[in-house]
């Protein structure tokens, strides 16, 4: 115990004075941990912080339990009727869905019912209004679409629906959502409500719709409720809003995997950098390796000695990197906004985050420094003594 | 006579310099180091000292032969047994290049009481003081090795052997980095701690001063041991070498006139100083002449 406590004690003492005696060296070794854990705390805070969002701005977007969807406007929208009268559903709104363009923006048009809007569609309305009851040649688009086309309220917008015959009609643009349709102005996403007896006669498409949003009432289960509407439309395809968020999740994991692999290879640099400066320590002490190894030192004591400076090293550079990484993370957003994604990511410190980035710090130095003070450790007292 | 600390028994050391190539660095050697005695090991450059003391110090392992540390035989031991014999049991004092340069004279002397693992923090402290101010350098204790001079890293090194309160300290040459001076306050101090302190000493050295303080000195010559000087010097002595040295000049001669040579004929140096050059190496072949008149160096000769 008393060895195990003196052992650590000579190995922070030698340590600290070769950090202090050999400065740029020690700088480097630190600098190239603090670049590869920045950058991975600054792509993993960036990371959480968009997850989070898309994930607030899905939770706005449609509040439907169950969706009846088709790949076709083909759903007939008398079957409203039936499905209402299903136990358990509270609301029904007939809906299309269809890529189009409003202006020069390229988006999704929902075609909704009036008296639906409000209830199946979280809007934020930042500026205008809702439409009147009995309003016909409107359009509520999101902010995207408003600043791209440089409009303002009241103005005529040509809309047209990207389907095998649509005609355009000028629409009145009376309001614009935050989160509308989407997460909040992301282009990807971007999209316009306009009533849907407008959109039908667009592409002749008289009393069909491509989506049945449903509501449930409160106490009855998910399950329950879609066997019963399977029994009665046995083709229907129907998912629960749950459904379309675990895709869209998905495709986001996808990007933070890209984002990882482009860490980890930062990281590989690092160890490198780590290895390399490992080896020219090891390398300079072979001759107090000897002095050491004469007045009592084994082999495990050197070993300890040089992992304990690159612990420290990693230990400095991983707090620093945790740090750096998490400004650089403020420094990313803005980048990913100056490249056209609009979306206001926010950023906050994940203990998670600085946890793995300081392991992975510590990690990756004890790892690259383990072989090479290891074969420095292992070399003969004599040798290392007539080492010059 | 007093105890044995350190015995030899028949230590021959053989270095296999190439498959074929061997150097016999130690032939047969027995020795005994008393407690309470200075030793000295003396001897001409390469005839085994360091081998001798390395061997005896456990840093090097004999080709054949017994090493005894108090009264064990430590010649089998592993080297982490070693290691740990080394750290209480032996000190070393090197010529040079003895202290870690990146601690402090004080943090040398801690170092190895901290790897005996015998003494807290606190306790390593006190002790190097004491043992810095025991050979007079208490003021330099935050002081890195570069700032001291080479006697005063000597007794640095010194007071680090003397930590662990080891049964014997080896020292190879330790005065012979340093000026007269130093090595003479070396001496003092080496003297004051055997007489006062009972500390044994080995001392590898060149210096007949510092063989003066010794109450016995053995002498090496090609890695045989001797108890006196007669004796040693009794080895043959030949005059093969002053030969060798005279023909090896003679081809250096040979070389340095092929190249002017060369040089007159691409027109590098002009034929004055070609004469000039030549009549240089004229005399010097005339010196080797007088030193020298067998009938092998005239074929050599011919050759100019
Ligand atoms: N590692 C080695 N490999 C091969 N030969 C060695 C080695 N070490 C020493 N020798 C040889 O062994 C012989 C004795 O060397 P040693 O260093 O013991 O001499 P020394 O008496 O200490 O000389 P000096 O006074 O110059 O230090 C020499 O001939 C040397 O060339
Ligand atoms: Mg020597």
């Amino acid at each position: 115990m008393r060895r195990a406590i003196g052992l650590i004690q000579v190995a922070v003492l030698f340590s600290a004075r070769d950090m202090g005696t050999r400065k740029t060296r020690t700088f480097l070794t630190i600098l190239a941990i603090v670049v590869s854990v920045s950058t991975l705390v600054a792509l993993r805070t960036v990371g959480v912080g968009m997850h989070a969002e898309v994930e607030k701005q899905l939770r706005g977007l449609i509040s439907a339990d169950l969706i009846l969807l088709s790949e076709e406007i083909n759903i007939p929208e008398s079957i409203v009727g039936i499905v209402k009268q299903v136990p358990g559903v509270k609301s029904v709104a007939p809906v299309i869905f269809i890529t189009g363009k409003v202006g020069i923006s390229r988006c999704y048009l929902a075609g909704v019912r009036m008296e639906d809007l409000r209830s199946f569609f979280n809007l934020t309305v930042t500026k205008g209004r809702l439409p009147y009851p009995n309003e016909t040649d409107f359009i509520l688009v999101d902010e995207s679409i408003y600043l791209d086309n440089r409009v303002f309220l009241g103005k005529y917008l040509p809309v047209k629906a990207l389907y095998i015959s649509s005609r355009v009609e000028y629409l009145k643009v009376i309001g614009v959502s935050s989160s509308f349709l989407g997460i909040r102005g992301a282009s990807l996403f971007s999209g316009a409500a306009l009533p849907l007896e407008k959109l039908q006669e667009m592409i002749s498409r008289k009393g069909y719709v491509s989506h049945i949003l449903v509501k449930i009432e409160e106490g009855y289960s998910l399950d329950t409720v879609r066997n019963e509407l399977k029994k009665i439309f046995p083709e229907a395809n129907i998912v629960q809003q749950k459904d379309i968020f675990e895709a869209i999740m998905k495709v986001l994991k996808v990007i933070e995997s890209v984002l990882m692999a482009i860490t980890l290879i930062g990281l590989l640099v690092a160890a490198l950098g780590v290895m390399n400066t490992m080896t020219m320590t090891a390398r300079e002490h072979i001759r107090e390796i000897g002095i050491m190894k004469a007045v009592g030192a084994d082999s495990t004591h050197i070993l300890v000695i040089f992992l304990t400076e690159a612990f420290l090293m990693s230990v400095i550079g991983g707090i620093l990197g945790i740090i750096v990484g998490y400004i650089e993370a403020h420094f990313v957003k803005l980048l990913l906004l100056k490249m056209g994604l609009m979306m206001d990511i926010p950023i906050f410190f994940v203990p998670e985050i600085g946890a793995l980035g300081l392991f992975v710090a510590i990690s990756i130095s004890l790892l690259s420094a383990f072989y090479p003070s290891w074969s420095a450790a292992k070399i003969r007292p004599l040798e290392a003594l007539r080492y010059e | 006579m007093s105890r044995a600390v350190l015995k030899l028994q028949n230590i021959t050391k053989i270095y296999k310099v190439s498959k074929e190539v061997e150097v016999k660095a130690l032939d047969n050697v027995t020795l005994e180091v008393y407690e309470g005695e200075v030793l000295c090991i003396m001897g001409p450059s390469g005839s085994g000292k360091s081998t001798l003391l390395n061997i005896m110090g456990t840093l090097d392992r004999p080709t054949s032969g017994r090493v005894i540390v108090d009264g064990v035989d430590v010649t089998d031991l592993n080297e982490k047994e070693l290691t740990r014999l080394r750290c209480l049991k032996l000190g070393f004092v090197f010529q040079m290049y003895n202290l870690i340069s990146t601690l402090t004279a004080l943090e040398n002397v801690m170092l190895p009481m901290f790897f005996s693992g015998r003494y807290t923090l606190r306790e390593c402290k006190e002790r190097a003081l004491i043992l810095l101010k025991l050979v007079g350098l208490e003021r330099w204790a935050s002081h890195r090795p570069n700032q001291l001079s080479g006697g005063q890293q000597q007794r640095v090194a010194i007071a680090r052997a003397l930590a662990n309160e080891p049964s014997v300290i080896l020292m190879d040459e330790p005065t012979g980095a340093i000026d007269i001076v130093s090595a003479a306050g070396i001496l003092r101090l080496v003297k004051c701690l055997n007489e006062y302190l009972g500390v044994t000493f080995v001392i590898v050295t060149h210096n007949p001063e510092l063989a003066q303080i010794a109450h016995r000195t053995v002498f090496i010559r090609d890695g045989r041991l001797f108890y006196s000087m007669e004796e040693a010097l009794k080895l043959r002595i030949t005059s093969e070498y002053d030969y060798s040295v005279l023909e090896a000049q003679l081809k250096l001669l040979e070389l340095t006139a092929k190249g002017l040579k060369r040089m007159v004929e691409e027109g590098v140096m002009s034929p004055q100083e070609y004469e000039r050059s030549k009549e240089d190496i004229l005399k010097k072949l005339n010196r080797i002449k007088e030193k020298l008149s067998k009938s092998d160096l005239r074929s050599l000769m011919k050759k100019k």
